[in-house]
């Protein structure tokens, strides 16, 4: 069953089209990776599911239902954590459940559990200046773990921690996604990341944007990055990537 | 410490130089009375009452002005930051109104209110109500997408939530500079509205002591409207590291 259907959704900056009659169908507890060249409007996507931005054509549904505005099922890890910075690791947890109005008692407990999840023990009352970049992005998603979402929504959320940390992240965001079964669609440039993640992967045109090419990526779990298989994945991935560059050349010159 | 112990060092010198100066007759003590004759004076004055009187006439005229720009200059600045409509109704009016030189309101403020406590209150308020609006608006409105977008997409539905829960806090080390510019500009129009005899207070015993030729009065309720300013600043700089302890990192 399709937890995310997109159909023909065409999106304007003024007179820049950057997204044209995309389609594309995220199933129930699907791992979804999505990658493509940048400004290729990857991040609009994500903006247009979670609600921030309703100004555009075509129709996305979320479990059958057409999208109005923001979707409480629907979580969004920002690229660069965008944890509020005068409240402490606890305070930003509990955010969503303050709005909510639940309750103190209950919103610490939901909290607490959501920071041990993300192995933050510890740190609750350290303000996000004192972390460091993973720390941030454990933090920034523990935040919207709270809110008990179906959907999360990831743009590029590993983009900004090393290289070592973002291999550490990736598996515990495998693990944390086994045990919610949530339906993940996640926007990354790492080509790595998107074969060592994804159920599937989406590779995006350059602007405007569609659906380039489509890989289901069955290798099982946990998966090694150096492994036959993924470096073959990686390979085909790439090989679409430098079509896509290539195509853009092409254009410069017959510009010229 | 080294630094503290600097800063009550260099207090100390300039009490002695002001002390030397007149004592050496580098300059006529009639015009500028040795620090010790200032400093006598506060026992005396005390003693009869007169200083105590007036600095609570003075905190009254404070908290009259300075308490009410805050309360209108804040939601104000909240208000002219979020919403376009009123920022743009706004924006003009108070560009026009701001350089006006607050003393320029003391005789509208005299003949509106009589000789009473409020007509002080009523410059100060002039004085002290701009730079928090100002500074009110700048932070507000520079209050990051972001954090915007995120409390969105974590729930927040209301214009109330959004300013009480992201953009309040958000904006506050804006906040709180308006209101330390607010503080010094409010003590300055206390003194200025109150030697014009608008309620009394340290400002008309300036003007007194100037009448009876008193200058070591003088300079004594001079040094306690400083040892006023530098205290309230300090108090302020105090409880804003406390409230914007999540801050320490993010300027540097």
């Amino acid at each position: 069953m399709s937890k995310i259907v997109v159909r023909d959704l065409t999106k304007r900056f003024g007179d820049l089209l950057v997204i044209k009659d995309l389609s594309f169908d995220v199933k129930e507890r699907e791992l979804l990776c999505m990658v493509g060249p940048s400004g290729c409007g990857k991040s609009t996507i994500l903006r247009i599911l979670v609600g921030l931005d309703t100004d555009y054509e075509g129709e996305v549904m979320i479990d059958d239902e057409p999208l109005t505005g923001h979707n409480p099922k629907i979580g969004l890890v920002f690229q660069e954590h965008a944890l509020f910075m005068w409240r402490t690791v606890l305070g930003n947890v509990e955010f969503g459940l303050e709005v909510k109005g639940v309750d103190k008692k209950r919103r610490r407990e939901i909290s607490m559990d959501a920071i041990r999840m993300v192995g933050l023990e510890g740190f609750e009352n350290c303000y996000p200046h004192e972390l460091s970049g993973g720390m941030k992005q454990r933090a920034a998603l523990a935040r919207v773990l709270v809110n008990d979402p179906e959907i999360l929504l990831m743009d590029e959320p590993f983009a900004a921690v090393d290289a070592q940390t973002r291999n550490i992240l990736q598996e515990e965001l495998i693990d944390l996604w086994h045990r919610t079964g949530n339906t993940i669609l996640f926007v990354t440039h790492s080509i790595d990341e998107a074969v060592y993640l994804g159920d599937r992967i989406i590779v995006l045109d350059r602007r405007p944007t569609r659906v380039r090419a489509t890989f289901d990526n069955t290798i099982p779990r946990p998966r090694d990055r150096t492994s036959a298989p993924c470096v073959e994945l990686r390979r085909k991935i790439l090989g679409v990537l430098k079509e896509i560059r290539a195509g853009v050349k092409e254009d410069f010159t017959t510009f010229k | 410490m080294r630094r503290k112990t600097l800063n009550i060092i260099g207090l100390l010198l300039f009490f002695l130089l002001w002390q030397l100066i007149p004592m050496v007759g580098l300059v006529n003590p009639d015009y500028l009375p040795p620090f010790s004759d200032a400093i006598m004076k506060i026992p005396t004055e005390i003693g009869k009452g007169t200083l105590q009187a007036a600095l609570l006439e003075s905190l009254l005229h404070y908290a009259i002005g300075f308490g009410g720009a805050l309360l209108l200059a804040i939601p104000l600045g909240v208000a002219m930051g979020r919403f376009r409509v009123i920022e743009s109704l706004l924006y003009p009016v108070e560009e026009m109104v701001r350089p006006i030189p607050p003393i320029a309101w003391i005789p509208v403020a005299i003949i509106w209110f009589g000789y009473t406590p409020w007509a002080a209150g009523f410059i100060i308020f002039i004085g002290a109500f701009f730079p928090t609006l100002i500074n009110t608006y700048d932070g507000v409105r520079g209050v990051s997408r972001t954090d915007i977008e995120a409390a969105i997409t974590l729930g927040v539905r209301d214009e109330l939530t959004m300013i009480r829960k992201i953009v309040l806090p958000a904006s506050l080390p804006n906040i709180f500079t308006g209101v330390r510019v607010s503080n010094a500009a409010a003590w300055m129009c206390l003194v200025a509205g109150e030697m014009f005899g608008a309620g009394g207070g340290m400002g008309l015993e300036l003007t007194l002591s100037r009448n009876y030729m008193d200058m070591a009065r003088i300079f004594a309720y001079m040094l306690i409207l400083g040892v006023i300013g530098l205290s309230s600043d300090i108090g302020f700089r105090r409880y804003e590291s406390k409230v914007l302890r999540w801050r320490k990192g993010v300027v540097a």
